[in-house]
């Protein structure tokens, strides 16, 4: 008697854990990690853009829909909605990473100023003709 | 040194006539697409749209990254990527098309057609919707939207989530170009 109480209640369990897994699982905010997340790869701006100069494919293959940490300097901040915008130069091209910054992360973003060194972290989305990332969270 | 950024340009730029004074670009239009749905409705927006337009040969030049759209919910955005559209294969869609008509010196907005080539998950498809253009001092843009049927693009939705996803999806797009330096 007690060890059929006993599977009916381990079974009862692991239906609960499931079903929390599965809700917590589909309900969970898109890259709600980022901010604790190890980065995959942490290089400077201007080697992320030789590498897509490279070879556009390699590097989306490598790249995309990593989490990278990326260092350079600003070229251009802009608000977008209710978000910033951050652009890095790259090395010698005009191509340069664009970084769309989390909402959380407003008041840090206007304390910046143009052409100074940053190290941003975000998700790499691919290239257009710029290093796309959206995302993004500034890095102290 | 022959400029990776020039070269995509100009691929970009192929059927956009060369002079610059005439052609309008931006880096960060919004697009975005909505299912209506019987279990639920999805959205998710992009705002990383590239968008160049040459007022004198009317041509319009759209493109974007695939994983650049965003999501409410994670695993909405998961399965776009993964199963239907297959980012890793298609990362980019693009329109290229024309305007049918610019009225550079109206500052009231109008009403006009863009028609053009629609290249989603790899297929092709002609298509052509009204748009709404406005033109301020130094700025030209274009918001509309219009209907994708996912079938035409070969995206397979699987019967379990059929319910899930609208057959045919409202797809809204809003591109403010500034003049090209």
């Amino acid at each position: 008697m007690a060890s059929r109480k006993l599977k009916i209640t381990l079974i009862a369990l692991v239906f609960l854990v499931g079903g929390i897994t599965i809700y917590l699982l589909y309900n969970s905010k898109p890259y709600a990690h980022i901010r604790r997340a190890e980065a995959t790869y942490i290089l400077s701006a201007g080697n992320l853009i030789a590498d897509y100069d490279k070879d556009e494919a390699l590097a989306n293959k490598k790249y995309s829909e990593s989490i990278i940490e990326v260092s350079g300097r600003i070229s251009e901040i802009k608000k977008v909605m209710e978000y910033h915008v951050i652009s890095l130069y790259g090395n010698e091209t005009e191509s340069g990473i664009i970084c769309h910054m989390l909402p959380e992360e407003n008041s840090k973003v206007t304390r910046l100023q143009k052409e100074q060194q940053i190290t941003l972290k975000g998700v790499c989305t691919g290239y257009l003709i710029d290093v796309m990332m959206i995302k993004c969270i500034l890095k102290d | 040194m022959i400029k990776l950024y020039t070269i995509c340009l100009c691929f970009f730029l192929a059927t956009v006539a060369v002079n610059a004074q005439t052609r309008y670009f931006t880096k960060d239009g919004h697009i975005s697409f909505y299912s209506h749905a019987l279990i639920e409705d999805i959205k998710a927006d992009n705002h990383q749209v590239l968008s160049v337009i040459d007022t004198e040969s009317r041509e319009l030049a759209i493109q974007l990254l695939m994983r650049s759209f965003t999501f409410k919910k994670a695993l909405m955005r998961e399965h776009f990527n993964e199963n239907y559209v297959e980012s890793h294969i298609y990362p980019k869609a693009k329109f290229t098309g024309r305007i049918a008509e610019i009225k550079l010196n109206d500052t009231n907005p109008y009403e006009t057609e863009i028609s053009g080539t629609l290249s989603i998950h790899g297929v092709e498809k002609e298509v052509s919707t009204k748009a709404q253009v406005r033109i301020e001092a130094d700025k030209i843009t274009l918001s509309g939207d219009f209907n994708v049927v996912v079938a035409d693009y070969n995206i397979k939705i699987p019967a379990l989530v059929r319910d899930n996803i609208a057959k045919i999806v409202k797809v809204s797009f809003e591109l403010h170009h500034k003049p090209y330096k």
